[in-house]
């Protein structure tokens, strides 16, 4: 059971949005709050993974036992990319409590569709790799529907090399949707300029006309203040 | 006792019109049952037909009280306490009380829990939750102005038990970080070092050991905790009693310097567990944002000094220290029964309010050359559930028998026996070979369930914890 997908939340999360979701679980299952028979076992799974991610040992040491996070997209498969539906069915592990519907957001299942795994592009990770907290196996056939992918956490070039390789399809996915999104930011961004500038010249606008106002109305005071010439220009212009 | 009004915790009055009932049980001359301040007011007079301090034997299987030439067991004794409470209720509320929830020690074991749970079914009552009483306190302070984002930490030292437990309050969510006691320390303890000082100085003044009088000793105790309770407010207070020993009189003063080096030990006793239970929640002093005093020994001057010093902060004490556990299990019985809870917070009422404590002992199971193999580490959040496997020590062993155990000890006949887990018709294999899994769940009620589970045939069976003879009659 992979805790993130249980939390529904990005691998990448800090630990307050850990305890946040902790504590909607806990108020959601807790046997004192939910009466629902299964509530105890639904209780205890959450409680074991939050024990695990809040503990920063054993996160790491737990992150490093995960398969590369999958995710792929009913929107963008192409008819020939099966693989790609049948690996985000096989990542929902049977045994996982139901997720609230309402707390999925929709993007979720579209945008992020492979996250190269963390400890293979960890240096560190190469000379660790017989290390207890690694020394758990990992089922890679459960996560990884490629044959091609069955390759063992060592982070073996030839191995990464594979699976390299193989996810092009889903990797172009993946730039598609960046792309969309630096667009989208672009034209903000040349609109909020535009605004701008808009703004400051009906500001300076205004302002040349209170200073006009004052100059015919009461020519005195701006004189006091050292703008004679200012004076002086409107006296012209009138 | 105490009850939710109009959603706030209330503490109502017993029969006799007092918030506080002591657990004084006994019968009278004329052999009527006597409960509360009636029973406690018999005691120098009756003292043989009367018990107090029932709480430090609960869940103990062969201990027995013996009142009116009758055997009682210590949580037959707590029955007829619970008892009065609920007919003191009913006549309060004038409506029938069937449910309740009860406040034990954190430090309780489950035995003992057990046998409270067991007080309350005698007394008619449906137990909903039994709760730890520094746990309580936090509940009950939670609900006041600004305890949001906080970590607390409860200093309870009560008559008889002393707990402390750190807590977190964030966003409606009690979670237990971490708790400790000893359950013989408390203000008992004070009391019976002024009871030693008293008989000395009495015996040196006037050459006669009162230790072996008994209605002249509990004089002495009843002026020792009057003192103590002087103390308190006092730098001096007297303790005379006239015709203690035939016509002698026993007149001493006791300075709060005297008292304070007579206690001194147990203050730092405190302390001690204090800083343990810190370090099993791996915070200093200065991550703790409020120190909650809980308990009328919390009272005492020294009590507060040394544990403010240790703090680096002042202690709260706004909610009578006496009361506050029952306000408490008034808000739990609140957040089981779905009752509306007032709160300075809107969002954070009972619908939103959840407690998650935690297993204060180590449960383990008996292996060879008695040794205790932990299944499940103190101060793990319950419910909770955790397997170990185990296996045989010698060749074709048919029958794993161990014990279940709670506590701290290594070594297994050090800790507390829960009961015996017994496995039989383990197939023939030499010794090592066949792997058996134990499994124990602890559910919300803190209550332990045993499973056992041969991998070798996938044969699984639940195990009931079989109590104590003494804990079931």
């Amino acid at each position: 059971m992979d805790y993130y997908q249980l939390f529904d939340i990005p691998r990448g999360a800090s630990p307050e949005e850990v305890e946040d979701r902790y504590h909607y679980f806990a108020k959601k299952y807790h046997p004192d709050r939910a009466k629902s028979p299964d509530a105890h076992e639904k209780f205890i799974k959450i409680k074991e993974a939050y024990e695990t991610l809040k503990d920063p040992q054993k996160r790491t040491a737990y992150d490093r036992s995960l398969p590369p996070e999958e995710k792929a997209t009913e929107v963008f498969a192409t008819p020939g990319n099966s693989n790609s539906q049948e690996s985000a069915h096989d990542s929902q592990g049977p045994d996982i409590p139901d997720i609230p519907s309402g707390s999925k957001s929709p993007f979720r299942s579209t945008t992020i569709s492979y996250v190269p795994f963390k400890s293979s592009s960890d240096p560190l990770n190469s000379g660790q790799s017989n290390s207890p907290s690694e020394s758990k196996t990992i089922d890679w056939s459960k996560y990884v529907s490629s044959g091609k992918h069955q390759d063992s956490e060592d982070g073996n070039p030839s191995g990464k090399s594979n699976r390299d390789s193989a996810d092009w399809s889903s990797v172009k996915v993946r730039y598609e949707g960046l792309v969309e999104e630096v667009d989208d930011s672009k034209r903000k961004k040349s609109f909020s300029v535009s605004s701008f500038l808009l703004k400051s010249f009906v500001y300076a606008l205004v302002f040349v006309f209170l200073l006009a106002t004052v100059a015919v109305v009461s020519p005195d005071q701006l004189k006091a203040v050292g703008l004679e010439s200012v004076v002086d220009l409107f006296d012209k212009i009138i | 006792m105490a009850i939710i009004e109009l959603g706030e915790p209330r503490v109502i009055t017993n029969s006799e019109g007092k918030r506080l009932t002591p657990s004084v049980v006994g019968f009278s001359k004329k052999n009527e049952l006597l409960v509360g301040d009636l029973a406690k007011r018999q005691m120098i007079s009756n003292h043989e037909n009367t018990v107090q301090s029932i709480k430090r034997n609960m869940g103990k299987p062969d201990y027995r009280v013996s009142l009116n030439n009758e055997k009682y067991t210590p949580h037959g004794i707590s029955a007829k306490i619970l008892q009065k409470l609920k007919h003191d209720a009913e006549k309060y509320l004038g409506d029938a009380v069937e449910k309740a929830v009860i406040t034990v020690p954190a430090y309780f074991n489950d035995s003992q829990r057990f046998a409270t749970k067991k007080a309350g079914e005698l007394a008619g009552l449906e137990v909903l939750r039994v709760i730890n009483e520094p746990t309580a306190a936090a509940l009950a302070y939670g609900l006041t102005d600004g305890m949001d984002n906080r970590k607390i930490l409860v200093y309870d030292l009560g008559g008889g038990t002393f707990d402390v437990s750190i807590l977190k309050i964030k966003n409606g969510i009690f979670e237990v970080l971490a708790t400790s006691g000893d359950t013989e320390l408390g203000g008992d303890d004070f009391d019976r070092r002024i009871v030693e000082h008293l008989l000395a100085e009495f015996q040196k003044a006037e050459g006669k050991d009162l230790s072996d009088m008994p209605q002249s000793m509990q004089r002495v105790k009843e002026a020792a905790e009057r003192c103590k309770i002087d103390l308190s407010a006092l730098t001096t207070a007297n303790v005379n009693l006239p015709y203690i020993f035939e016509s002698k009189t026993l007149d001493i003063d006791i300075t709060r310097d005297q008292f304070d080096m007579m206690t001194e030990d147990l203050v730092k006793k405190t302390l001690s567990i204090m800083e343990k239970t810190l370090q099993d929640g791996k915070l200093s002093p200065v991550e703790i944002d409020e120190v909650i005093f809980v308990g009328g020994s919390t009272r005492i001057p020294a009590v507060v000094k040394t544990v403010e010093e240790f703090m680096g902060k002042k202690a709260l004490q706004n909610i009578n220290p006496d009361e506050v556990v029952a306000m408490g299990a008034a808000v739990q019985a609140g957040i089981l029964g779905n009752e509306y809870l007032k709160s300075p917070r809107e969002e954070v009422d009972a619908g939103n309010l959840v407690l998650l404590d935690v297993t204060s002992l180590t449960l383990g199971f008996e292996t060879v050359g008695d040794l205790m193999a932990p299944v499940i580490p103190r101060n793990t959040t319950i419910p909770t559930r955790n397997s170990k496997i185990f296996t045989t020590h010698y060749d074709n062993q048919r029958v794993v028998r161990g014990k279940i155990l709670q506590g701290e000890e290594r070594a297994a006949s050090k800790n507390v026996t829960l009961g015996m887990l017994v496995l039989d018709n383990i197939p023939s294999a030499p010794k090592g070979i066949p792997r058996i899994e134990v499994t124990f769940d602890i559910d919300a009620n803190g209550l332990i369930n045993a499973t056992a589970k041969d991998l070798g045939t996938g044969i699984t069976r639940s195990v009931t914890i079989e109590r104590p003879e003494g804990l079931n009659d």
